[in-house]
């Protein structure tokens, strides 16, 4: 942990100092001290503890505590880089970094390919990819018939799988994920731009020197 | 001197709370005006909460003639916000100048300050302090309307011009506000566009004494001397918007409606999340309808842009107030693209609505000229964009970027019923497909 520069951060001593986390991300300082505001929020929604639990996050993106669904769970299981069940703000800032405009691409291809491995065995497999086709239809009530779904699965595997062993490892999917950058479009959140305006309080809080910024 | 990405420059002004500085944006060298605030002062003064506000209601307003904030930064003692640049100076200065401006560059610039103003007023901003001081003019003789959500903020005034002849003289102001009844601000920056108008057609103002009990009364009267030189539309249009009644006096919808007004006009459409990136390209000028001689082009997509279409992939929940589902909808169609979008374009058309093509997409417009209200009502932008699953089978969405949700829903509901696969259709493949997901379910 980094040493605490920030007045609204000494009240929660376990928080990262926005600068170091400025350093290793995407973010500036005021960035990550905007984002700050909005993990408070969040993370006083419903437990009230600092820390932001899978209700709280749930809540927060679905207006919904316990939305059961296969990509809600994924999405808070990677944002909990620790693996303790709930995640901390320097988890959070981490995470969302994925999300900036400004991240390498290679960043958020990687995270992407964590997030379609759902069995976590090093590979996106051809079961996982009609399980997640299945949910996507399921949660958004565009039904196809299953020949057309085993038709969408086989033809992204013929584009993807080029060794033709039944799987995608992490360079076939660099390869096919720079190739087709649409497949990216949701790793990516503009609003981050935008995160200092939408979260104002933070200019009357910040404990940031001059020399920081 | 360097603050975060921004070295900085020369002063550019000073305020009642700090100084404007030019500075440049350290890896782009593009121009940024930065308002630096002393925070020590702003929480003595105690309008903290208003500066939030102020900040929040700013980030709102994406507007081609609307001056941009386009970030907040700060430190343990000052509040940086980093604004866009406007090079060409003050209208004030132009109209100084020149003494006055022809009636078609007034009318041009006119048109340009309205269409600012509507915009503000959709979002339920409101200026309050609107002159010729607040409107700056780009290189390309553009208007950018600037200060809008920091109205209330106390300003310095200017002492130095044509048309203050006393220090923080109310020539600009309407009536009902000198009154301090309680004022509709939409009416009340009319009046002051008024007033700007008539100073850019003649070079004077329309009420001016040196004496400010006289100059109250010159304007509650509301007797402005307008030219007979003028044309017939440009007195007229005057007189309608500088008549000291805000029940009669003419509105937005009035002023777009007015012959004058309409005279070569192109209304500027605000930067929606798509033009964001191309900020520097002008007005986005929009025509009341465009055929759609070719479709915009459809992209097949494959099982990952699929997946990636899940609401529960998209984060943007942490920042909007509203269900992803009030902003995005989705339907499955067996309507060829080139069916689609003709279906989309009478819909939309039929109901009132504008229509335009644009980079691959359909968007459709419905231009609100009333205040904005809670509901989000206002200037309705949806963007439709159609997907091929497979051969002959299609996604449609449809996207709402702002305004009403509920005419949007309605359009939706229209649009998916006509277009969308039957119902008894779906229900079956529905069940089957909730089968397949809960035996794959209780193999993992």
């Amino acid at each position: 942990m980094g040493c605490v520069s920030s007045k609204q951060f000494k009240r929660a001593a376990e928080h990262e100092d926005p600068a170091i986390l400025a350093k290793e991300t995407t973010f500036s300082v005021s960035e990550v001290e905007a984002l700050y505001e909005l993990f408070k929020k969040i993370s006083h929604s419903i437990f009230k503890d600092g820390l932001i639990h899978k209700e709280e996050f749930q809540l927060a993106l679905f207006r919904n505590s316990n939305k059961k669904n296969l990509f809600a769970d994924r999405i808070f299981d990677l944002f909990d880089l620790k693996h303790n069940g709930v995640v901390d703000f320097g988890e959070f800032v981490r995470s969302l970094n994925i999300f900036h405009p400004e991240t390498p691409l290679a960043e958020k291809i990687s995270f992407a390919f964590r997030l379609y491995d759902l069995r976590g065995t090093g590979y996106i497999e051809r079961e996982e990819l009609y399980e997640m086709v299945l949910a996507i239809l399921n949660e958004s009530d565009l039904f196809l018939s299953d020949d057309a779904v085993e038709q969408i699965v086989d033809q992204t595997f013929k584009q993807a799988d080029l060794n033709g062993d039944g799987k995608i490892d992490p360079d076939e999917w660099k390869a096919f994920a720079s190739k087709n950058p649409a497949l990216l479009k949701n790793m990516t959140l503009p609003y981050l731009k935008d995160i200092t305006m939408a979260f104002p309080s933070f200019v009357l809080n910040s404990g940031v020197d001059e020399e920081e910024l | 001197m360097r603050m975060g990405k921004y070295e900085m420059g020369r002063a550019l002004g000073e305020g009642h709370f700090g100084k404007v500085r030019l500075a440049r944006h350290a890896d782009t060298g593009a121009a940024f005006a930065i308002k630096i605030l002393d925070r020590h002062r702003i929480l003595a003064m105690k309008i903290d909460d208003q500066i939030k506000r102020e900040i929040a209601t700013m980030k709102l307003l994406k507007h081609p003639n609307v001056v941009r904030l386009h970030e907040v930064s700060a430190s343990k003692t000052k509040i940086y916000m980093v604004l866009e640049y406007v090079n060409g100076g003050e209208l004030f200065d132009k109209i100084a100048l020149k003494g006055k401006l022809s009636e078609k560059e007034g009318r041009k610039l006119f048109q340009q300050l309205m269409d600012a103003v509507s915009y503000c007023h959709e979002k339920g901003v409101y200026h309050r302090d609107l002159k010729p001081e607040n409107v700056l003019v780009d290189a390309k003789g553009n208007i950018k309307v600037s200060d809008f959500g920091l109205s209330t903020l106390p300003q310095n005034q200017r002492k130095d011009g044509l048309l203050h002849t006393t220090c923080g003289s109310p020539n600009y102001i309407a009536p009902e506000v000198l009154l301090n009844r309680g004022y509709d601000g939409s009416l009340s920056d009319i009046w002051s566009c008024g007033v700007i108008l008539y100073v850019m057609l003649t070079g004077n103002l329309p009420f001016d004494d040196q004496n400010t009990v006289v100059l109250y009364q010159k304007i509650l009267k509301g007797d402005a001397r307008i030219p007979k030189w003028l044309a017939p539309g440009a007195q007229d249009i005057l007189r309608k918007i500088l008549d000291p009644n805000p029940v009669t006096r003419l509105d937005m919808t009035g002023i777009r409606a007015h012959d004058w007004f309409k005279q070569d006009y192109t209304p500027a459409l605000p930067f929606d999340d798509d033009e964001d990136n191309n900020i520097g390209d002008g007005n986005l000028h929009m025509t009341e309808h465009q055929d759609i001689e070719s479709s915009p082009a459809i992209s097949q997509i494959n099982a990952f842009q699929l997946i990636g279409m899940s609401s529960c992939l998209d984060l943007s929940g942490f920042f909007e107030k509203e269900d992803v589902s009030e902003r995005k909808i989705r339907f499955v169609s067996n309507y060829s693209p080139t069916s689609l979008f003709e279906k989309i374009e009478s819909v939309a058309t039929e109901k009132g609505f504008q229509v335009q093509k644009n980079s691959g997409k359909l968007k459709v417009i419905q231009v609100c000229n009333e205040p904005a209200n809670p509901r989000g009502h206002g200037t309705l932008l949806i963007s439709a964009e159609v997907f091929e699953i497979s051969e002959s089978l299609y996604v449609v969405e449809l996207k709402r970027s702002s305004g009403d949700c509920s005419i949007y829903r309605q359009l939706c509901a229209s649009l998916s019923e006509d277009l969308g696969i039957c119902k008894s259709q779906q229900l079956l493949k529905k069940d089957s497909m909730k089968q397949e997901l809960y035996r794959y379910n209780s193999s993992f």
